[in-house]
């Protein structure tokens, strides 16, 4: 009874994830370290990510409309020259690129055209990138974070196994503790990486929908300008 | 980092140190309930100690000859050679002799305390009368025993989750030749949910073993004392 008592006592306390932790051992200890500071990672660029794509979509709204009304696209362009938002961008490429064709003396139109549709994709493109940077870590941390738990695991059972052949005793207050902290690192992978999975694909379906909007407007734009110059 | 990546930084830090406060502190309570299941080892404990403290008493005794120091010494004689005999089989017994042998030597036991009755009656008038009570029960663990080391090749103890905390308690009313008239349930103890299933098993292994090692070799003499023994059942069976 009195070799009991003890575990019962550490097994009352083990239930807290702290007490978990501390009985740990070092690898599983670095594990844990490990996968919670990729949790905090994840959920700081989920809310990152959440908040600027919240930002760019209401700036598009705004930047869209604005656009739909104005009739001169010079003067739009006066008003927007410095704006720093993705669709803002995209315009001001466009824009550029068309300044740029007219200045010169004897003016190609299809050469024009092809160079204010690539110059507008290009932007495009960067502006998905810019927006999608961090992305890679959500998908990384998402298919990793289960096997880095899985090792802290494997490590902790094979360690109360040699616990067990140490004391020679099989009872389940024995094994228990041990088997309760290596699953431990189990259950912070996965909860690094269930969020980290289910953000990376929603997030990935609202930049395909951000870069579909972009690629709209650019088209609209194109098509105006592609006007302007038979014109 | 620009200002949105800051602020997520710093909501991730702040609900993630949350959540392990929330957990710290709400999960603690159900540990109670992992203390509670000990208890049943106590008993078994106490169990396994009277039975016991029940032999050793006559194991120095066994081991030397009883003729000599019962014949020269008069006054103590009563008292001495009266709970020595009785014991002595069981020590002897669990020293896995054969059956007849130990039967013979319960005989031998049982006959030589009635061949001087004389000795035992004057202690048991002249003296307060507990000797004859405490030899009645010596005789009757002495019986047990004998029962216990004949049945244990056949009992097997069921295996499962906690199996071996079921005890299991019968009346085993026997007849003068030695043969079983009835086994009856008296109780069952260490029967929790994991094991509720086994407890039937348990009960039914117990009267299939006395069943088999039946009939059971006992003096005729003291037919009185075993014609219904209290047996329990545990994994080891001692």
């Amino acid at each position: 009874m009195d070799i009991m008592t003890p575990i019962i006592a550490t097994n009352a306390a083990s239930l807290s994830p702290v007490a978990l932790f501390l009985q740990a051992d070092i690898v599983v200890k670095l594990v844990m370290l490990g996968l919670l500071a990729a949790s905090i990672w994840t959920w700081a660029i989920i809310l990152s990510h959440a908040l600027k794509m919240r930002r760019a979509a209401r700036d598009c709204d705004v930047f869209e409309r604005e656009f739909d009304r104005a009739d001169d696209p010079k003067a739009f362009f006066q008003i927007h020259r410095d704006s720093a938002f993705p669709i803002a961008r995209v315009f001001q490429a466009g824009m550029f690129e068309w300044m740029r064709s007219k200045a010169s003396r004897n003016m190609d139109r299809e050469g024009t055209r092809q160079r204010l549709a690539s110059g507008m994709g290009s932007a495009i493109a960067a502006e998905i990138d810019r927006l999608g940077d961090r992305l890679n870590v959500l998908a990384t941390i998402g298919s990793v974070a289960p096997f880095v738990g899985l090792f802290g695991t494997v490590w902790g059972i094979m360690r109360s196994f040699t616990a067990i052949a140490s004391q020679q005793n099989t009872s389940l207050s024995v094994v228990a503790p041990g088997i309760a902290e290596a699953l431990f690192a189990t259950a912070i992978g996965l909860f690094a990486a269930i969020p980290a999975v289910i953000a990376y694909n929603r997030f990935g379906h609202g930049l395909n929908r951000m870069e579909a909007r972009l690629t709209r407007f650019a088209d609209g734009f194109h098509a105006t300008l592609s006007r302007e110059l038979e014109g | 980092m620009d200002r949105a990546e800051r602020t997520g930084l710093g909501f991730a830090i702040v609900a993630h140190v949350l959540l392990l406060g929330a957990l710290s502190f709400s999960l603690v309570r159900p540990a109670p309930k992992l203390a509670a299941l000990n208890p049943p080892i106590d008993v078994a404990l106490v169990d396994a100690k009277s039975l016991q403290t029940a032999a050793p008493d006559p194991v120095p005794e066994a081991s030397g000859p009883p003729a000599p120091s019962e014949t020269p010494v008069d006054a103590p004689q009563p008292v001495k050679a009266q709970p020595k005999p009785a014991p002595t089989p069981a020590p002897n017994k669990r020293a896995s002799r054969l059956d007849s042998s130990l039967a013979a030597q319960l005989a031998r036991a049982a006959s030589r305390e009635s061949a001087n009755p004389g000795t035992g009656r004057g202690a048991g008038t002249s003296g307060s009368g507990t000797p004859a009570a405490k030899t009645a029960a010596q005789l009757e663990a002495s019986f047990i025993q004998a029962l216990f080391s004949q049945i244990k090749r056949y009992w097997r103890a069921p295996t499962g989750v906690d199996a071996e905390l079921i005890r299991t308690t019968v009346d085993v009313a026997l007849r003068p030749d030695g043969s079983v008239a009835a086994i009856t349930l008296v109780s069952q103890t260490g029967v929790n949910e994991n094991n509720a299933n086994l407890k039937a098993l348990h009960f039914e292994r117990a009267q299939s073993a006395i069943r088999r090692a039946a009939p059971f070799p006992l003096p005729a003499e003291n037919y009185v004392i075993w014609q219904s023994l209290r047996l329990t059942f545990d994994k080891r069976l001692n």
